[in-house]
């Protein structure tokens, strides 16, 4: 009776430990963490994107997604191809990043037979008409930012608990890049991974809101995830992008070949 | 001074109602068009202002050259030039909507500007906006689709389209469905051209509007600290000749050279309407002056100094004038409106490129300028007669005498020496060319001209009456009472007549004027054209062909057009091409006419030549490997060229140097065309497009029968139509006329001024003597006859003043015509005077003046004679 259950007391431990490594992360940590956890070497994915909203018409478009880590460890590739609908098919989209945000956004254009840059500052605007923009889809990168921890809640729509991070841009450029002057972000504690999260525009004011749902470890070795579902809103004008992912494939050998202007100007 | 002004000056203008109207109205006019067409000045240089920055946006420097374009491979060498941020290519090209193809029925042709920018580069130069900020609804289809085009909301809404609504535009390769795929709210690049402008992908409107491969225009935003003028330089050294690296204010610069002349001409036209409402305010002060001599005595015995009187009348006139600049002011905004379409309209036919004003520049500066030119002008046409008050000495006022407000003052009696004097200088000047060299001299002109034959008008028509009355005696022998007693009355007092005839002949110089630089216009382009254009028809897209303002065609349509059974073709068996486009020649904008070779069987009438011989000069264009060129008359007086002479002319595969092979007659630019082999043109252009085929049936094959299978072959799918020679002409002279229409608001305005002008002199008049025609009434003479005499005064003063306005206006305009017309606008033009215009004139004088004349007769009439005698 007397004997000290050793074990129970491990666990409470662990457990009070495991509670105060979370609780006792600085907001610098939690998104590094998050930035760790969704950090596959490689993926490849089918999607559909569906936009509307805003009395727009709703349009669907189906695609392939190629992502890989580059030899940096820090920075990714990828490549897009749309299959449907029939306008848009065997469009490509290739997506190089490099250091200080210069990226290299090509276009393919199987009408013209041409491909076409992005010029950097219009990467600061819409993806391709989603509500997603060329920042939102590139990788942030921890140092772009500075953190402050605001409060731990109930995660949005879930029976977890969150943190809620706020990130303001390091310096005026990222500013310009990203066109947030602020972002909220719901991140998981039991896996860093954001739930949802709040873009703040120029004038302090709310503009969009994303949820992430479906989130699924693709990687049960590396314990990497992915939000299969996310939906953005564009509060101003009321338009709305959904990604659905499905068929990933993680780590099964990406060629570099196809981050090439080569590869994106053939179409299957 | 103040209460002299309330209790005195007020209390005259509240008791003279019809006289204080005139005035006010006079003044009113005057300002209504002086500040009318200097609002349309203003809005139509800041549209070009706006359409400038709305498209070069953040760019401070545009790559161009001239209107073929350039390879599209040159941005990637701008782009490696050091100091380049951003170089973002545009293809620029005027179309033809031609309606919904949900519309059932096509509509008239409007033209709107497509502008093919690079939507994945356009955020660093340019920012396109919409209410939602979604201007594009889906890019990847957009950019995809080369029908895909953006529209503004404006032009949307007026055609009932909406996203995915389907529309047809006249292309290259004739008519072609565009898909609306994004709305642009009218801001930025949107508000140019007026917001009839459209959006696409410059693939897209490359393969659409015949320019694959090409660019027009690159916009530059340079690095942070680096110097527009420097990169200008290493960017010009780089490409080479034929290209220009301009800042957006040079190029808004030079459109503001290009309607200068224009602007200063029709700014001529409307300070005369002013001058009209300056002389009505001098002869109403003069008049008031005399009516008050007493008052003015009075008034001085009582205590009242000579600046008291003197500030008494010119308050009077700058109240009036002050009255009628308010008027005034929103009758000139209103006057804008109506004639800035008609003004623009004459500049798109002169630039034969698109003007456009979307809104008037209303603002309260224009508004103040308005109030204070009309108050100025009427308180410095008041300073003469107000002096004059001051001269009425208190003694001699009190003294019973008739009023006399045209009595021949020293500077009465010297008016047509001095008219002389203002007319000889104008002549000597024009003649020798001195106002060719010190600018200022023709502002100068412009006002002597006109004031000179104001002042020297009457005297001409003192004599004219003089003459008048000689040969009535001679032929006729005795003349009847009424005209006699009429004329007599005008040379019995010069000065009075002058005064009344003075603002009328304003009027009627201005309308000769303008009505022989119509005609001469007119004339000349019409002789040109029937003996250049014999063509059974000319064949292009929809648009304004005489203008060249239509969808260039690809050359192929030519070959097409030649396999029509019947239809004559050229050398190369196409029906014969002609490209028009502009050209930067020593900085100034010209016009290149590129012609297929013409066989030698079907003559050379295309060459209206000056100095040579067609069958000698025109195979001298055609031969040969080097380029030779023709230029036209204006070309050869602006740049100072003769036949023989060399030219360095820049092309997009650097500099020609052709040489002149003779001179000819073309009206297609007010700074010169030049005239070149088509093949030597696409040689160095690299731009196969053609403007126009000129259509000629064989001999015996009738053109009815080629136009029905052109139309059958073309017009329904292609949109390109065939115009008969006939129609043609019609739709150049009814251009012409277009462009001259804004005057007839000018002429109308002047004469209405004038009309009020001589209605306020004939009332003075009739009052001044007022004892005169009571004597005449006491003396048997009847209502009926004192009113036909008073009608016959004013209708001869019409007629003779018509009679002079005709010498002196044909006098002044052929001088300008001959020497100044070609450096102010441009052309060289002949001078062909107006016969049914100077007759329209001379009734119109009549009619004008007889009606100015009623009114007085009639009051004349309504005088008792006991009141008329006793009056002072």
């Amino acid at each position: 009776m007397n004997r000290i259950n050793w074990t129970g007391i491990y666990f409470l431990i662990l457990a009070v430990m495991s509670a105060n490594a979370v609780a006792g992360l600085s907001a610098k940590e939690i998104m590094i963490k998050n930035e760790d956890a969704r950090k596959a070497s490689e993926i490849q994915s089918s999607a559909v994107i569906t936009t509307g909203g805003g009395g727009g018409v709703e349009r669907v478009k189906q695609f392939t997604w190629w992502r890989k880590l580059t030899a940096d460890k820090v920075r990714y590739n990828t490549m897009t191809r749309f299959h449907s609908p029939a306008e848009v098919r065997g469009e490509g989209i290739l997506f190089l990043e490099h250091e200080n945000d210069q990226n290299d956004v090509m276009m393919y254009l199987p009408a013209f037979k041409k491909i076409r840059r992005v010029e950097s500052q219009q990467q600061s605007g819409s993806f391709m008409g989603s509500e997603f923009s060329y920042a939102d889809i590139a990788t942030p990168h921890v140092e772009d930012y500075k953190y402050s921890l605001i409060k731990e809640m109930t995660c949005p729509g879930l029976k977890l608990k969150c943190t809620v991070v706020e990130s303001t841009p390091a310096t005026d450029a990222v500013k310009e890049r990203t066109g947030y002057t602020k972002t909220l972000s719901w991140v998981r504690d039991d896996n860093f991974m954001s739930v949802a999260a709040e873009f703040y525009g120029t004038e302090g004011t709310l503009i969009k809101k994303m949820t992430a749902g479906e989130i699924t470890e693709v990687d049960p070795v590396q314990h990497k995830w992915m939000a299969l579902h996310l939906k953005i809103e564009n509060l101003k004008s009321g338009r709305f992008t959904v990604l659905q992912f499905s068929d990933v494939l993680v780590n099964k050998g990406i060629a570099d070949s196809i981050f090439t202007q080569q590869y994106l100007s053939r179409v299957p | 001074m103040r209460n002299l002004l309330t209790y005195v000056g007020f209390r005259h203008l509240r008791r003279k109602p019809l006289r204080t109207l005139l005035t006010t109205l006079g003044i009113a006019f005057g300002v209504a068009l002086y500040l009318g067409i200097r609002l349309i000045n203003e809005s139509v240089l800041n549209s070009f202002q706006d359409t400038i920055e709305s498209i070069t946006g953040k760019a401070k420097l545009t790559v161009s050259a001239g209107d073929a374009g350039f390879p599209e491979e040159r941005l990637e060498i701008i782009r490696k030039i050091k100091g380049v941020k951003h170089a973002v290519p545009m293809v620029e090209s005027r179309a033809y909507f031609v309606g919904s193809l949900h519309d059932g029925a096509e509509k008239p042709a409007e033209t709107m500007m497509i502008l093919g920018v690079d939507l994945l580069q356009e955020q660093s130069v340019r920012t396109y906006k919409t209410t939602d900020e979604q201007v594009i609804d889906d890019p990847l289809v957009f950019l995809n689709q080369p029908d895909s085009i953006i529209l503004t909301h404006t032009f949307a809404k007026a055609h009932g389209l909406k996203i995915d609504s389907v529309f047809e535009l006249a292309t290259s390769h004739g008519k072609r469905s565009f898909t609306v795929r994004g709305l642009l709210s009218p801001e930025g690049p949107a508000k140019a051209y007026g917001g009839a402008i459209a959006i696409m992908d410059i693939d897209g409107a490359r393969v659409s509007f015949g320019k694959e491969g090409k660019t027009d225009r690159i916009d530059i935003v340079p690095t942070e600290g680096e110097s527009p003028d420097d990169l200008s330089v290493r960017i010009k050294s780089t490409l080479g000749p034929g290209y220009f690296a301009e800042r957006p204010e040079s190029q808004s610069e030079s459109m503001e050279r290009m309607v200068k002349s224009f602007q200063v001409m029709i700014r001529f036209f409307s300070t005369l309407a002013l001058l009209v409402g300056v002389f009505l305010v001098a002869n109403s002060v003069s008049v008031s002056v005399a009516e008050r001599r007493r008052e003015i005595g009075t008034l001085r015995a009582l205590g009242a100094t000579q600046k008291g009187i003197l500030a008494l009348f010119l308050g009077e006139a700058a109240c009036l004038g002050f009255l009628g600049s308010l008027a005034g002011i929103f009758m000139g905004r209103a006057l804008a409106s109506v004639l800035v379409q008609f003004v623009t309209r004459s500049l798109t036919a002169q630039l034969l490129q698109k003007v456009e004003v979307s809104k008037i520049d209303f603002t309260l500066t224009s508004a103040l300028i308005g109030v204070l030119v009309g108050t100025l002008a009427a308180f410095i046409a008041a300073v003469i007669p107000s002096f004059r008050a001051t001269r009425i000495h208190p003694v001699e006022a009190m003294k019973r005498t008739e009023a006399a407000v045209s009595q021949n003052s020293r500077l009465t009696r010297y008016t047509p020496h001095i008219g002389f004097f203002l007319l000889s200088f104008m002549i000597v000047t024009v003649i020798t060319g001195l106002d060719l060299r010190f600018p200022g001299l023709q502002l100068i002109n412009q006002g002597a001209s006109m004031i000179g034959a104001a002042l020297l008008g009457p005297a001409l028509v003192v004599r004219l009456i003089r003459l008048n009355m000689q040969l009535y005696r001679k032929f006729f022998g005795v003349i009847k009472t009424i005209p006699r007693l009429a004329q007599d009355n005008l040379l019995r007092s010069p000065a009075r007549t002058a005064s009344n005839i003075t603002s009328l002949m304003f009027g009627l110089l201005l309308v000769i004027m303008i009505a022989v630089v119509n005609h001469s216009f007119r004339t000349s382009i019409e002789i040109w054209l029937d003996r250049t254009f014999k063509a059974d028809f000319l064949v292009s897209s929809n648009g304004q062909i005489t203008s060249y303002q239509v969808q260039p065609l690809d050359e192929s349509v030519g070959f097409e057009l030649g396999k029509i059974p019947g239809v004559r073709t050229g050398l190369n068996g196409s029906a014969y091409a002609v490209r028009y486009i502009h050209l930067q020649y020593q900085g100034k904008q010209i016009g290149l006419k590129a012609f297929d070779a013409p066989d030698p069987k079907l003559g050379y009438f295309t060459y209206d030549l000056a100095d040579q011989k067609p069958e000698k000069a025109v195979p001298l264009l055609y031969m040969g490997n080097e380029p030779t060129v023709m230029i036209s008359t204006n070309f050869a007086a602006h740049f100072n060229k003769k036949t023989g002479d060399f030219l360095d002319v820049e092309t997009p595969s650097g500099i020609i140097h052709p040489k002149i092979v003779a001179i000819l007659t073309d009206f297609a630019s007010p700074q010169g065309v030049l005239y070149i082999d088509r093949e030597q043109y696409k040689k160095y252009w690299k731009d196969p497009l053609v403007s126009a085929f000129g259509v000629y049936a064989q001999p015996g094959v009738s053109p009815d029968t080629i136009r029905k299978e052109i139309d059958s072959r073309f017009g329904a799918t292609r949109n390109i139509i065939a115009r008969s020679n006939k129609e043609v002409k019609i739709s150049l002279m009814s251009a012409i006329n277009q462009s001259f229409t804004y005057t007839r608001a000018i002429e109308a305005a002047a004469l209405i001024v004038g009309l009020m002008g001589l209605l306020n002199t004939l009332l003075i008049s009739v009052m001044e003597r007022t004892r005169e025609l009571g004597t005449l009434r006491a003396v048997g003479m009847s209502k009926a006859q004192l009113i036909r005499m008073i009608l016959t005064e004013a209708t001869l003063l019409g007629a003779l003043g018509a009679v002079a306005a005709t010498f002196f206006g044909s006098l002044i305009a052929y001088l300008w015509m001959t020497h100044s017309l070609t450096h102010t606008l441009g052309w060289v033009v002949n001078f062909y005077f107006p016969w049914s215009a100077i007759l329209s004139t001379l009734l119109l004088g009549v009619v004008v003046s007889g009606f100015a004349g009623l009114y007085p007769a009639w009051k004349a009439a309504q005088i008792p004679i006991s009141e008329a005698l006793d009056y002072e």
